[in-house]
């Protein structure tokens, strides 16, 4: 019975090449994508299985108990590699890395016309020389197959799935920080850069939403989108001679110093809301600062308290 | 508009391919602060689970965050976003080789999609490169899918006319309940 069941693992997790629709020409922007497709089709279908499980037993295994003692939820792992190559892998998760079942590596080297894709299986498992998991490995090679083949790419339906679940079916794991929220306050940046150079490039640059709530007043949003209530940074620009303590220009060359107003809103029952803002708002010091410093290394900055610690 | 191409579907799923067009400021000089903007808006999650010390595997808080790695020498994506677990012994470059998901990302000279960006937009692609499944579900679904809204809302900040076509780049705020007190490993 082993020597059979060995034999059909063999054949079943031989190399095959199969010929595609997929042209070689701009692979990038539709051949790689068409493949990547395939693969999240077939690894979300074995995914969508119930009570896939795996253990991280290797070798004589009495009664079966010892996989029962070390099994857990298989995982599946999803890898792309470069531009060419993919990996589906199903195992369980170690310490000491992944345990595998079985792997399936996908291929599709460059060549004129049509890509050629190879299919192939780096890993395998075997018990009393049976495959484990085989029928997970039979699905996910047909599936790569039948769309290799294909003119139209699969249905999303299990990725999506697969997606759902992943944010709506686990308890959120408990946050590693604590947000600054509520707060207020201000900093500024100081630079010898025109003024109309320096705003030019934080208007054009700084990736942060604008507001239009009022015309002519420099405040970008920053957080979440969502959030009930908003945060933001103000500019106000400042005539150097009226800051000199800040800074004081030499020679009479051209410089300002920008004063920005951080307001951190805080909502009591969204903690991710008041994270990511605060996150946001030393991002922005660090983008704004970047963004001056590249016409001007010698640009400071000052005050700011707990969002500008660590930056400048 | 021309519908999306093959691939660029929309969809709510969080593993398929964003593809962007915009005006305004170079793709090449764009991509690489807003991807580190993204993964510094990231909240770190401690996530409780076994690491070796000498030969026993204990339990141990590791902290789940998002870094980003840019080499423009790469034959492949020169910026990659990856999240992962960093031990309490480890730095984030030890642990980078372990992954939770990756995000993988290409500028393209303009022109890539012409039936559907016009030629004076500049083209950014955000492929996940590497992800897990477990129970049914995608690990570390929230920091992905809160990711790939930041991102997005980065270029739609630079543009608010950007064109986004392909998987989930919404954000609902039901996605990430505060968590309880207590919470379980996920």
């Amino acid at each position: 019975m082993g020597f059979l069941a060995k034999q059909r693992t063999k054949s079943r997790v031989a190399v095959s090449t199969h010929p595609t629709r997929i042209p070689s020409e701009g692979w990038l922007t539709d051949g790689m994508p068409r493949l990547a497709a395939i693969v999240r089709a077939g690894a979300s279908s074995i995914g969508a299985h119930a009570n896939l499980r795996s253990s991280s037993l290797r070798g004589n295994d009495f009664l079966g108990i010892g996989s029962a003692m070390r099994s857990a939820d298989s995982t599946i792992w999803v890898e792309q590699i470069g531009y060419r190559e993919w990996d589906v892998a199903v195992g369980m998760a170690t310490v000491k890395g992944p345990a595998l079942d079985w792997q399936i590596k996908l291929q599709t080297p460059p060549a004129a016309g049509p890509v050629t894709a190879t299919i192939s299986t780096p890993t395998v498992l075997t018990k009393d020389g049976d495959q484990v998991h085989k029928d997970e490995y039979l699905e996910l090679r047909e599936i790569l197959t039948v769309g290799l083949s294909a003119t139209a790419l699969p249905t999303m339906e299990g990725e999506v799935a697969s997606s759902a679940q992943g944010l709506q079916g686990t308890v959120p794991l408990p946050f590693a920080s604590e947000p600054l929220t509520p707060l207020d306050v201000t900093f500024t940046i100081a630079t010898i850069q025109p003024s109309a150079s320096a705003l030019k490039r934080l208007r054009a640059q700084l990736h942060f939403r604008r507001s239009s709530e009022r015309p002519g007043e420099e405040r970008w949003l920053i957080g979440l989108e969502s959030a009930d209530d908003p945060s933001w940074v103000d500019l106000l620009v400042e005539d150097p001679h009226e800051s000199p303590t800040i800074f004081e220009p030499e020679n009479g060359a051209d410089g300002l110093t920008l004063r920005f107003a951080v307001h951190l809103g805080h909502e009591a029952t969204n903690d991710l809301a008041n994270i990511v803002a605060t996150n946001h708002a030393r991002r922005f010091v660090a983008c704004a600062l970047g963004l001056l410093r590249a016409d001007d290394e010698q640009a400071t900055i000052a005050g700011g308290g707990p969002v500008t610690d660590g930056i400048g | 508009m021309q519908s999306a191409p093959a691939g660029f579907q929309p969809s709510e799923s969080i593993v398929a391919p964003l593809l962007l067009a915009y005006r305004g400021v170079r793709s090449a000089d764009a991509l690489l602060p807003i991807v580190a903007t993204a993964a510094a808006a990231m909240p770190n999650v401690t996530n409780m689970r076994k690491h070796m010390v000498g030969r026993k595997a204990v339990a141990a808080p590791h902290t789940r965050d998002v870094f980003w790695r840019h080499n423009p020498e790469s034959d492949s994506y020169g910026l990659i976003a990856r999240c992962i677990d960093v031990g309490p012994d480890q730095t984030p470059a030890q642990a980078f080789g372990t992954w939770i998901w990756e995000a993988s990302f290409i500028s393209f000279k303009n022109g890539q999609y012409p039936d559907l960006i016009p030629d004076d937009c500049e083209q950014v692609r955000l492929d996940v490169t590497r992800y897990r499944i477990q129970k049914n579900g995608i690990v570390g679904a929230r920091q992905l899918a809160l990711f790939r809204h930041l991102f997005v809302e980065s270029f739609r900040a630079l543009d608010p006319t950007a064109q986004v076509y392909g998987g989930q780049h919404d954000w609902q705020a039901h996605w990430w309940p505060n968590p309880p007190p207590a919470a379980a490993a996920q």
